[in-house]
């Protein structure tokens, strides 16, 4: 009798460090999930740029071609957005205190499709506002090299 | 040579034709997704969305997780609230890469609240994702955004 409660015991233990193994030590968030691949890594790289002011490198992650949509306008080349609203954008980021609260990025050959929802809090002549910001962003492979296709903000 | 400008004629007729029936497909999708909006249909959702674990359909600072979530807390209940609505897709682009493609759109949302009487009229953008899985094209994302139609001031 003691010997099968031993083999149980032992049969339990192992069971519980498969399993405990097999999702890591640290249970993966759906709210935050793919954030390991390059191609999360060129997201998470824009967002520090414009968030820190580098034109250079926010404008290095960017396709020639992307296509921006904001606020109900359209920049449909990186040229046009660095030369354009991108300074502005970086200025209003600055100003403002920006919470990513859910972030997925899911890759599927050479694109990847990111999604992202933050919430942001602005200090304005002593009055604090909150808004929800929404993120769509496509990267593509071009030449071995990830890139940003397409942004949707809202 | 000849044989050889023969064959490139006809692969780059044959591109030209599979490209047009991908474009007639998505573009059917988007037409269909139109309807499903504008009469509070969830059936053109199921028929072209990828149903899985993890997809976001966002609106203006808002989302729906999943596509049961979409159907059933979004576009089903806009047939009671709002006495009309009238959505139009312009301008579509739509770009390729293998089977992934993505669809860019001007829009024009136009409805009335039933409960108020307010009446909206915006404009602004809408983006599709698609997945072609077996040999269909499905949605897989979808984004819009949008404002007051006339309105240009830029927010910051």
């Amino acid at each position: 009798m003691k010997t099968t409660h031993r083999t149980l015991l032992s049969m339990s233990l192992i069971i519980i460090t498969t399993i405990s193994l097999s999702h890591g030590n640290k249970p993966e968030n759906p709210l935050f999930t793919g954030l390991d691949s390059k191609a999360a890594k060129i997201v998470t790289q824009f967002r520090k740029a414009l968030m820190t002011g580098d034109v250079k490198l926010a404008n290095s992650l960017l396709s020639k071609d992307v296509l921006i949509y904001e606020s109900g306008n359209a920049e449909r080349s990186s040229l046009e957005y660095v030369s354009g609203h991108m300074l502005a954008d970086m200025k209003y980021l600055s100003s403002i205190q920006s919470e990513q609260i859910e972030h997925q990025v899911k890759v599927s050959g050479d694109v990847a499709i990111s999604t992202s929802q933050s919430k942001i809090t602005k200090t304005d002549a002593g009055k604090t506002s909150e808004r929800i910001s929404m993120e769509t962003i496509v990267i593509t492979k071009i030449d071995g090299k990830w890139l940003i296709t397409h942004i949707h903000w809202s | 040579m000849s044989n050889k400008i023969i064959t490139l004629t006809l692969i780059f007729i044959s591109t030209l034709l599979f490209a047009n029936e991908d474009d007639q497909q998505i573009k059917s999708i988007i037409n269909e997704i139109k309807f499903g909006w504008e009469n509070g249909d969830g059936t053109p959702f199921r028929k072209n969305f990828l149903d899985f674990e993890g997809a976001r359909y966002i609106e203006s600072g808002g989302q729906n997780e999943g596509l049961s979530d979409l159907v059933e807390h979004h576009v089903e209940p806009e047939k009671n609230a709002l006495k009309f609505l009238s959505l139009d897709f312009s301008k579509i682009e739509i770009h390729y890469e293998n089977d992934f493609a993505w669809a860019v759109a001007n829009i024009r949302v136009k409805g009335e609240v039933r409960k108020t009487g307010k009446v909206f009229d915006k404009s602004g953008f809408q983006t599709f994702l698609f997945r072609k899985i077996e040999g269909d094209w499905k949605v897989v994302h979808t984004h819009s955004s949008s404002k007051d139609f006339k309105t240009k001031k830029h927010e910051h």
